[in-house]
């Protein structure tokens, strides 16, 4: 981790381009980080000790760790792929935005209308639909933001100038696309003319997975593969395979939702269902898997990785991306998915997957795109260990903590126990968001090259 | 002289994309939701019956409650009383509760028979 922090020193036309929203997203997402990391630390200081805030209802558990759910899907990892799918899509179809205004307006709707919804849900205006809990009326709001903010990489790819089409490019588009038809379907058949009794519960279970595996997931991966080949400087291993990847991914991806429901009262057809399609999805890991970690693995790959700050952070992504996928598989059956069911091992699971996964990579996307985007270089080298170590340790903790103690619970957390790793991972999170949003702004208020431009 | 082949089209190429991918999704987005809400069950049969069964809920609670405050004789031969006339009782005459618990654990008993019915006896 020891030769790019600094920029070209100068910005490409591309760059240059999609500089206004790219910039937007990534203000706005650390923003969100912040506040969803303090409240994360909340959360985890009122597992420990349930009367800290507890006089105010606004504080109470179940608000407090919906808003920093919400904060951080919608607020950080949202925003931060909205800028990471434009600045990927750009550059591999040469692609020069000219009304940058309209993702930046889409861009502020979309979070005004998020600071609405978070405020309802701290006001006590909120349901039980995970990720869904803001009042029905902001939904409309934040998908016609989502038009305007992240449609954006489909019209780069519409307009590309070759007809080469990239594995990233297939995985942003498929995001890109998921998004607004999941979000609008739950809606309607949630909260705008729901659906009766245990149909919402699988309604609700579609909607959760497509949504952390194929908007988040799926934006992940194609930034796992962009930065792996791309700072490698290797062509991806066994490339052809990634096309089942990807087609197997978004095809298995949408049927897990039942895998989820396991000793629920749904139909047991219904549940072998879900549990098949998670079987499955053995394909496009093994396959994600053969991509990366065949492309890197050669030639003292690893070590080279590990000595770059893009790719250190994206390898950790992908093994977590890996591990959490054998993970869901495994524990999908029937028989362990008993032992596991209702204990942290599920947090654990999911924390896997949307934070050591799908943010580690965003931060290693940042690293890369933020000194050619400003031109400038990352204030703190220092802050970047930090930044790391501190994400890793937590991330680390926080999941093996959960793995651990949910395959010892078997039915009897024991909570004050549980907690207390938690409580430590927050900290630790908190400690690298910090100085990662403090070397981030420094880069974006340092900016010395917006007009220093040079053709690519 | 003013040459029209130079006049800038009103939507430009990357705005005009961007609607059509609009389109796009729009059209997808509404032909589920036509095929959700048309094949929705209409014919009010889930509605009838969920409908009965609030009744049914109600009516049931309504009873439950009833008992709690009137005085009657229960199908097992036991009665019930008011909660609050059954407190009263209890603190005027406390050895009354102890005769209901002697009563109820007599050798002759072969199945645990409730001291209290819905609260009161």
């Amino acid at each position: 981790m020891s030769q790019d922090y600094s920029s070209r020193g100068s910005v490409s036309r591309i760059d240059a381009s999609i500089s206004v929203p790219v910039r937007t997203f990534i203000f706005s997402s650390l923003l969100w980080l912040l506040v969803a990391s303090v409240l994360s630390l909340i959360v985890a200081l009122k597992l420990q000790v349930p009367s800290f805030l507890g006089e105010c209802p606004w504080f109470t558990y179940g608000r407090i760790e919906t808003l920093q759910r919400n904060a951080f899907i919608y607020g950080w990892a949202s925003n931060a792929l909205f800028a990471l799918n434009l600045w990927i899509m750009s550059s591999l179809a040469r692609f020069e935005l000219k009304s940058s205004w309209l993702p930046v307006l889409g861009g502020i709707v979309w979070n005004l209308t998020l600071t609405y919804g978070l405020i309802q849900v701290l006001l006590g205006q909120l349901n039980g639909f995970a990720l869904l809990e803001m009042p029905k009326e902001v939904a409309p709001a934040m998908v016609v933001a989502f038009l305007f903010a992240a449609l954006w990489p489909a019209v780069a790819f519409a307009r590309r100038p070759t007809g080469n089409v990239f594995v990233s490019q297939w995985y942003i588009i498929g995001a890109t696309f998921v998004f607004p038809v999941i979000t609008v379907v739950a809606q309607l058949m949630l909260l705008w003319c729901p659906t009766l009794g245990v149909m919402q519960a699988l309604v609700h279970s579609w909607f959760y997975q497509n949504l952390i595996l194929l908007w988040l997931g799926g934006s992940a991966l194609s930034a796992v593969y962009y930065f792996v080949a791309k700072e490698s400087g290797r062509t991806i291993s066994a490339y052809y395979l990634a096309t089942v990847g990807f087609w197997t991914l978004f095809l298995f991806a949408s049927w897990t939702g039942p895998a989820t429901l396991l000793g629920g009262p749904i139909p047991v057809w219904l549940q072998s269902v879900g549990v098949v399609a998670a079987l499955l999805m053995l394909v496009p890991t093994v396959i994600t898997a053969v991509n990366i970690f065949g492309t890197l693995a050669p030639r003292n790959g690893i070590a080279q990785a590990w000595n770059n700050t893009t790719l250190r952070f994206v390898l950790v992504g992908a093994i977590s991306f890996t591990l959490s996928a054998l993970l869901n598989i495994v524990f999908s059956t029937r028989s362990l998915n008993a032992l596991v069911r209702f204990t942290p091992f599920g947090q654990a699971q999911e924390h896997l997957a949307i934070y050591s996964f799908v943010s580690m990579v965003i931060f290693g996307a940042a690293y890369y795109i933020l000194p050619r985007l400003t031109g400038s270089f990352w204030p703190s080298a220092k802050l970047v260990h930090l930044h790391f170590w501190s994400c890793a340790a937590g991330s680390l903790l926080f999941v093996v903590a959960g793995l651990t103690q949910g395959w010892a619970a078997h039915g009897r957390t024991d909570f004050a126990v549980s907690a207390l790793p938690g409580l430590l991972a927050a900290s630790l999170l908190l400690v690298g968001h910090f100085a990662f949003a403090l070397n981030a702004l420094g880069m974006l208020a340092a900016d010395k090259a917006p007009s220093n431009r040079r053709s690519y | 002289m003013s040459d029209s082949n130079n006049s800038r089209p009103v939507i430009s190429g990357q705005v005009a994309s961007w609607l059509g991918v609009i389109a796009f999704l729009a059209v997808a987005i509404a032909v589920i939701t036509y095929a959700y809400l048309a094949f929705r069950s209409t014919d009010g049969v889930d509605a009838d019956r969920r409908l009965a069964q609030k009744a049914l809920r109600a009516d049931l609670e309504s009873k439950a409650k009833g008992k709690l405050a009137d005085s009657g004789r229960n199908t097992d031969g036991t009665y019930h009383i008011p909660i609050e006339a059954a407190i009263s009782l209890i603190a005027a005459k406390p050895e009354v509760l102890v005769q209901l618990r002697q009563s109820n654990v007599g050798p002759g008993a072969t199945a645990p028979a409730p001291v209290f019915t819905n609260g009161t006896k």
